[in-house]
């Protein structure tokens, strides 16, 4: 049974009073070192390792950007474990991608202590910039998103997080919880033993859970799942033909932006950038005649397919791929369809255990008997 | 070490599954092999059934080499088998041996086929125009062939010929025949062989209902077939189409069918008294396909007398067979058939359960028709002036199966034993060639496998030139052939290729003369001949190829033959010369993407590491060591010798364990080669083939030694089972079959006063939560001490209470014998076992006897439970330590029920014995044999050579996620912890490719199979329209 | 006009479906040359990028023949190309290539009879569905 720390603060406290907490926890030795979201010299909010209470100051976890899906951090950080235990602040579709790296061994949890904040969604990078602009604060956007408003004159939160159904962090040890938590206060949730060790040596006072906030969250990843699966619906409505497809895919240059900022693509380097893919003369000659004509640069459509197929089963909808792209080429809706789906068939959900085994890495003799129909 | 090139032929004289491995395994080895068969082609028995108990599925290919794929066919066992070691002769007989062990000459009669394959182009006009139709024996008469034929459908080469019983010589067959392939006057060719060593593995003749009386009053329609028959209608290439098993006599689908075991077995008074050991697995297996293929509303219905499901795994099949399949089992002996008006079959059967008799109808009736004496025995026996048994069988050595006494250097396998199942017939195929190796010689030399002349390091970077050569010999020429001109002319188009020459014929040396010096004028670096058959002379072009300086995986030869002239009509020249055009086209894109691969060679640690000194352990360790081969010998006891060896005196059927095992332990000690290592256990091992290390822990004084082994084989074997039913403990006078043995042995007990004794057979055993598997041997040991207690007195009454009587085989006999020394034999059901208590400290028994129907209640001066065998507990820890699998037995899991019995999924580790599953001692010492011969194969070259394709790591795009480790089924990636990187074991990479598939980005792939290649191939298929606008 | 001919890309295991098409042509049951055979060592090797491949330079359909589960020689390789199968059918479905244009089939080495019947079969299919989406270039018959 979970248990909750309340934080209450004053108006632009928010950061004061977690930075305290922080600090409380890497004092106490709770953990060596922590990842977290802060404010950047000049502008712009990015993750931040700090192995010191006294580095905290800039602390800024709802900071409404995601410069970087941090699973690919997280993995760097913990891949080769570094002996420190450290805390890491994570979206909870950077906790899902993380999920899905340790299952593919390219992270470990052995040593880390997962917090999951609420996430009520992300501007693009840029659109950050004019809300920090504009005087936004993490505060106002939060006092906003928690009443259904995110939008600000011209922008809103990326579109991956507006059919974000999954606002709260699962497989974390500790939630910091916005949602159902009124004004002016949050809640700490002890998910794990881990976590409630954490809490108890930063020297947190537990209390019981906030009242509204199951019916709360409840409520946000309903009217999210109603907005995804309308997406859904319509955009399976216009990518329907494979002309579609490409018409969406046309302005595609092969720069693989997509994929460098996949938190599941895990390659060292894609198949598509190793010698497989350089073709001879020959053969685009060869092509051009067989097709009539040949567009260049050739595999686009390839190329995203196939990354289809690769991530399908992982995918857990962040859209950095989207916010990636320098030709504004909305690839998000394309992968996470094609994700749903197949995760789907496979009764599979990326990011949901880590226990479950990923889909084509098991398999058995008398399952999904109708893709041949076949019986002996 | 120096490398060691074995030398020596071994005859094989039978090429059915059991003589086509030990022809395997011997030319794995390095050994020459002649593989003769009497009948028109290979496979035997096994090229009749299209799915094997207890899988269900055919899995012949897994017996192909694994290591020297490079030297073997790697195609389907159904097509045909080559080994550039092994010389096949179909239609084969052995008419003649003389000489002695080492050097025998064998003469050989090759019977005449009347059709040439090597001039045959196999457009099968021939059998078009000919007018003769007879029944088709693949078939068993189910279908018609003419009398000029292929023997077997998946045939290639096709290997047509002539029946001439049924030829009418009309001729017309000589006259369409465009090749001259055909010649009526041919004649038998006698052919005298030198050899060295002699396998016979000839089979096994099948009761067959029209030669004998006893089946008169069985087949009494063409819906009645044999066991072997029904097989075929099981066979799209039989009778099975449109998901339908019918009737021979009308075409209506059969809905109900029956089996009647034992047909021609079990039957003393027609001097056949012996079990054919595997009808019953059979029946069971047929019941279930022909419910699987025949819809689920087939009834199939099997009377039999006791269901002899002693192998491993049979017993959970036949429970399967009845609690999911709904396959009936009735315990009657069916006295006849007979046919009604309407066609249907009546057979009236006695049901024990209700004690009446009734009358059912069927569709088809299936004869599980067994073995029948034994020709083949005599005319061995004649034929190398062999002792015969009583029972008319070749006499083999104590203790061995394969071994023919008095015979030096001759040895016999498979069914000729007595019919054996697909993992017997393995094991005996390997172990007889195992003994066969030492009557053979290794000289050292540079290469094995006859790899005379060097691979040329030819640079795989370099731009692909292609040498194109075509051989245009008689069956691809002329009127019906291709047409050469378009040929050389659109292949000379192709980018990259060089050169196209036709050569006249590449059979001839001329020919081959040419071949080579066309080649090494053409300063090409890829080639791709275009030929037919292919195999015939592969090896041939490789050291034409490899003269002129072409490495051997750049070479490609196409079979004209093949598959590019399927479906398309013989008379289409056009056509076939276009889509033949395009296949070469598509193999040329393979080939130019393709680097130059190498074989590896891997040193090899020539030692032997053995767990277990049982009989087992010693016989595997024995046979090592005599063939030059170092052995640790680990034994966790202090004592050699293991359970038979330390306390069976004796068996029914004459063995004498203890007095043999101390003669191998002298044997042991003595033997330089061996070093035996008491209260020792292995504690942890290291490794791949060829290169393991083990830590031996030393019990008594905690000491540990480090040992350095290329193969290790587990021999744990097991002991009598422990029993905690039946009462026992609480009386004295119940005790198990074994404490009474010894009991009766030490003087300890006396029968002479007993009046009565009762046996419980099954006491703990093949049953749900007990010991769910047949033990094999508790039935021998009750009649063994039955006949005992017999023959001090033979007033005593004594009941036997079974479930079924497991006297499989050749045992049968003493079965027969308990039951003529008065023996009762009582059958009970796990629904209504005996029941047992203690009144007044003596157990009183109670049971139903079904003859007379009525309940029986005893109080025996002994009661005696038969409570099976139990695995050795260490089992657990070993499969931890060498990372193999166990079954849920306790046993260890073999890498396929079928196929390899001997082997584990991990390379370069073996099993026999108990280890393996419950087994008497002649089937101990035949596994061990063969474990040892396994063993052989690899330690016995100093190194070994992979083949070419195998999986590769490209470190540099590694990301170490191992789901290529996960994926390999062979067990052939690891992840190296201490280097951090993915290690490939190139013996035991199979070169499937689904790492290459798993992983993402080519990081692991298949050389010789990678991703540019076949997406070049895919280029080539849809960039053709020649094909379509052909046809 | 001249009828539309569907090229249909065929990956056959080399130990079952293989077998079963030479068989197939031995016993002189022709299958449709649109039917163009790609020999694989397993149907488990076929990697989802063949399939797009095909479809993409324009192929109407892909088949996929393997053993039959339990027969592979290589174990279980057939299992998991039924996996791949299904994402694949998922995937192409979405954009308009649907099921119907990629098929596996399990066909034993003595199968040669279901090997022709599902050529015909596939064959007929695609003809009735047409030219894949991707298709830019029909074969026309000479």
């Amino acid at each position: 049974m979970s248990k909750y720390v309340k934080l209450s603060f004053d108006k632009g406290g928010l950061n004061t009073q977690l930075a305290e907490f922080f600090s409380g926890m890497l004092e106490n030795q709770a953990v060596d070192a922590l990842m977290a979201p802060m404010a950047q010299p000049k502008k712009g909010v990015m993750q931040t390792l700090v192995t010191s209470k006294d580095n905290l100051e800039p602390l800024d976890p709802f900071a409404p950007v995601m410069p970087v899906n941090s699973a690919k951090l997280a993995s760097s950080l913990t891949a080769k474990p570094s002996g420190k235990r450290i805390a890491m602040v994570l979206r909870s579709c950077e906790v899902r991608a993380l999920v899905e790296l340790v299952k593919l061994k390219q992270a470990n949890l052995d040593d880390t202590l997962l917090i999951g904040m609420d996430c009520l969604g992300r501007y693009e990078n840029t659109d950050f910039l004019k809300f920090q602009a504009k005087q936004g604060t993490s505060e106002s956007f939060l006092e906003g998103a928690l009443n259904g408003k995110t939008e600000s004159e011209g922008f809103d939160v990326a579109g991956a997080c507006k059919i974000c159904e999954q606002p709260v962090a699962p497989n974390v040890d500790i939630r910091i919880c916005a949602i159902g938590s009124g004004a002016g206060s949050l809640y700490l949730e002890a998910v794990t033993e881990k976590g409630e060790e954490a809490l108890s040596k930063a020297g947190a006072k537990f209390v019981d859970a906030p009242g509204g906030r199951d019916d709360a969250v409840k409520k946000l990843s309903a009217a999210r799942t109603e907005a995804r699966d309308a997406l859904f619906a319509s955009y399976r409505e216009e990518t329907g033909t494979f002309d579609a497809l490409e018409e969406k895919l046309a302005a595609c240059i092969n720069c693989y932006n997509c994929r460098v900022a996949c938190p599941v693509c895990y390659c060292k380097e894609c198949v598509f950038v190793t010698d497989t893919f350089r073709h001879k003369g020959e053969q685009f000659i060869g092509w051009a005649n067989s097709k009539g004509s040949l567009k260049m640069p050739t595999d686009t459509s390839f190329y995203h397919l196939t990354r289809i197929t690769h991530i399908a089963a992982f995918c857990v909808g962040c859209g950095q791929c989207t916010s990636a792209c320098p030709n504004d080429i909305d690839v998000m809706p394309i992968f996470r369809t094609s994700a749903a789906k197949a995760q789907a068939r496979f009764d599979y959900e990326a990011g949901r255990s880590l226990d479950e085994p990923q889909p084509l890495s098991v398999f058995d003799n008398d399952e999904l008997l109708e893709v041949t129909g076949q019986s002996k | 070490m120096a490398e060691k090139k074995p030398t020596g032929t071994v005859l094989v004289a039978g090429a059915g599954i059991s003589g086509i491995k030990a022809a395997i395994e011997l030319a794995e080895t390095g050994y020459k092999v002649l593989l003769t068969d009497s009948s028109t082609q290979v496979g035997g028995i096994l090229a009749k059934l299209d799915y094997q108990f207890p899988s269900d599925h055919c899995g012949m290919c897994r017996m192909l080499p694994m290591v020297g794929r490079e030297y073997s066919s790697e195609y389907c066992m159904r097509k045909s088998l080559y080994h550039e070691n092994i010389e096949i002769l179909p239609f084969t007989e052995v008419t003649g041996v003389t000489g002695d062990a080492g050097k025998y000459s064998v003469e050989l009669k090759k019977k005449a086929r009347y059709v040439n394959p090597e001039v045959c182009n196999e457009l099968g006009k021939c059998i078009d125009v000919c007018p003769v139709e007879v029944e088709d024996e693949f078939n068993h008469g189910l279908t018609k062939r003419k009398a000029i034929y292929k023997p077997i459908p998946h045939n290639t080469p096709q290997m047509l010929l002539i029946d001439k019983n049924a030829c009418t010589e009309c001729g017309e067959c000589v006259n369409v025949c465009s090749t001259n392939a055909i010649n009526l006057e041919a004649e038998d060719e006698m052919e005298t062989r030198e050899v060295n060593s002699i396998v016979l593995a000839s089979g096994v003749k099948l009761y067959n209902t029209k030669d004998f009386e006893d089946a008169k009053s069985y087949a009494v329609s063409p819906d009645v077939v044999t066991s072997l028959a029904f097989e075929r209608m099981l066979s799209s290439t039989g009778t099975y189409a449109d998901g339908l098993i019918t009737r021979p006599s009308d075409g209506k689908p059969a809905k109900k069918i029956a089996w009647i075991q034992c047909m021609g077995s079990r039957n003393r008074r027609q001097n056949r008294d012996y079990c054919s050991s595997v009808c019953c697995m059979f029946a069971l297996k047929e019941a279930v396909l022909a419910k699987e293929k025949g819809g689920e509303d087939v009834e199939t219905t099997i009377f039999y007398m006791d269901m002899r499901t002693f192998g491993k795994g049979f017993q959970q099949y036949k429970e399967n067979a009845v609690d999911e399949h709904g396959v009936k089992l009735i315990r009657c002996r069916v006295q006849e058939v007979v046919r009604q008006p309407d066609g249907s079959l009546q057979i009236r059967y006695f049901d024990p359960e209700t004690n009446e008799f009734f009358f059912e109808y069927y569709d088809i009736v299936v004869l599980s028709t067994g073995q029948i004496p034994f020709n083949d025995h005599k005319n061995w026996a004649d034929l190398l002036s062999a002792e015969l048994s009583p029972q008319g069988l070749l006499a083999t050595e104590q203790y061995s199966k394969v071994k023919l006494a008095g015979k030096q250097g001759i040895f016999m396998c498979g069914s000729l034993m007595g019919l054996t199942d697909v993992s017997e017939a393995m094991s005996s195929g390997i172990a007889a060639a195992g003994e066969a190796t030492n009557f053979l010689t290794t000289i050292d030399v540079e290469r094995r496998l006859g790899e005379d002349i060097p691979e040329p390091k030819t640079d795989n970077r370099g731009n692909p030139k292609v040498a194109v050569l075509v051989c245009k010999c008689g069956n691809l020429a002329g009127a019906e052939g291709l047409d050469i001109t378009l040929l050389e002319s659109e292949l000379n188009k192709v980018k990259d290729v060089e050169a196209v020459h036709i050569v006249e014929s590449m059979c001839s040396t001329e020919g081959q003369d040419e071949a080579l010096e066309l080649l090494k004028s053409s300063g090409c670096n890829r080639l791709l001949v275009g030929a037919c058959q292919p195999y015939m002379y592969r090896r041939k072009l490789k050291d034409i190829a490899r003269k002129a300086g072409f490495n051997s995986s750049l070479i490609q030869i196409f079979d004209f033959l093949g598959i590019s002239r399927r479906g398309i009509h013989e008379d289409d020249k056009t056509s076939w010369t276009k889509r033949a055009i395009h296949e070469i086209k598509a193999d040329i894109a393979m080939m130019k993407e393709k680097p130059a691969l190498s074989v590896q060679s891997m040193p090899i640690n020539e030692n032997a590491l053995i767990i277990g000194g049982g009989i087992g352990g010693m016989q595997s360790a024995l046979s090592l060591a005599n063939r030059g081969v170092p052995v640790h010998l680990v034994e966790k006891s202090g004592e050699l010798g293991g359970f038979a060896g330390n306390f069976i005196s004796s068996t029914v059927d004459g063995l004498a364990p203890m007095e043999m095992a101390k003669d191998m332990k002298l044997k042991v000690f003595e033997n330089k080669k061996i070093t035996v290592h008491l209260n020792a256990e292995v504690e942890k091992t290291e490794g791949t083939l060829g290169s393991f290390e083990s830590k031996v822990v030393y019990n008594e004084n905690g000491e540990n030694t480090y040992l350095h082994h290329g193969a290790t084989i587990l021999a744990t074997g097991g002991h009598e089972g422990a029993i905690n039913e039946y009462s026992y403990g609480e009386a004295d006078n119940i005790m198990t079959q074994f404490e009474f043995k010894q009991g009766l042995e030490k003087g300890d007990i006396d029968v002479s006063a007993a009046e009565d004794i009762v046996m419980i057979q099954c006491a703990g055993s093949r049953e749900k939560g007990k010991r769910e598997y047949c033990s094999r041997i508790c039935c021998m040991w009750a009649v063994a001490n039955a006949l005992k207690i017999k023959e001090k007195n033979p007033d005593t009454r004594v009941f036997v209470l079974y479930r079924d009587v497991m006297t499989y085989g050749f045992l049968e006999q003493y079965y027969t014998k308990a039951r003529l020394a008065g023996v009762i034999f009582v059958s009970y059901e796990l629904d209504s076992k005996p029941d047992v208590e203690i009144v007044e400290g003596k157990p009183v028994v109670k049971f139903h006897e079904s003859v007379l129907n009525a309940p029986i209640e005893l109080t025996p001066d002994y009661l005696l439970l038969s409570t099976g065998v139990d695995p050795e507990p260490s089992n657990t820890a070993l499969s931890e330590t060498f990372g193999v699998d166990l079954n849920s037995d306790g046993f260890f899991t073999e890498a396929d029920s079928k196929w390899r019995p001997i082997e584990f999924k991990k390379m370069g580790a073996f099993l026999a014995g108990v280890a393996h599953s419950p087994m008497p001692l002649p089937d101990v010492i035949m596994q061990s044999e063969a474990a040892a011969q396994k063993a052989f194969t690899y330690l016995s070259g100093g190194e070994i050579q992979t083949a070419r394709i195998t999986s590769t790591v490209k470190d540099a795009l590694c990301v170490r996620c191992q789901r290529c480790v996960t994926v390999c089924p062979f067990e052939a990636r690891s992840y190296n912890s201490q280097e951090d990187r993915i290690e490939v074991d190139a013996a035991a990479c199979q070169g499937c490719g689904m790492c290459g598939v798993a992983c993402r980005n080519n990081a692991a792939e298949v050389s010789g199979w990678t991703d540019k290649q076949i997406m070049s191939v895919i280029d080539e298929k849809l960039s053709d329209d020649l094909e379509l606008s052909a046809i | 006009m001249s009828e539309f001919e569907p090229k249909i890309v065929s990956f056959f295991c080399n130990w079952c479906t293989y077998t079963a098409a030479d068989l197939a042509g031995t016993s002189r049951l022709s299958y449709p040359p649109n039917i163009k055979i790609i020999r694989v060592m397993c149907s488990g090797m076929v990697d989802p990028k063949y399939v797009l491949k095909a479809f993409l330079n324009g192929a109407d359909g892909v088949l996929i023949g393997g053993c039959w589960p339990g027969d592979c020689h290589y174990i279980n390789g057939n299992l998991k190309a039924r996996r791949r199968v299904a994402l694949l059918t998922e995937l192409l479905d979405q954009y308009g290539i649907g099921p119907d244009r990629l098929w596996l089939r399990w066909i034993a080495a003595s199968e040669g009879t279901m090997l022709k019947e599902v050529a015909d079969e596939m064959t007929e299919k695609l003809k009735e569905l047409g030219p894949s989406p991707l298709n830019k270039t029909t074969t026309k018959v000479a």
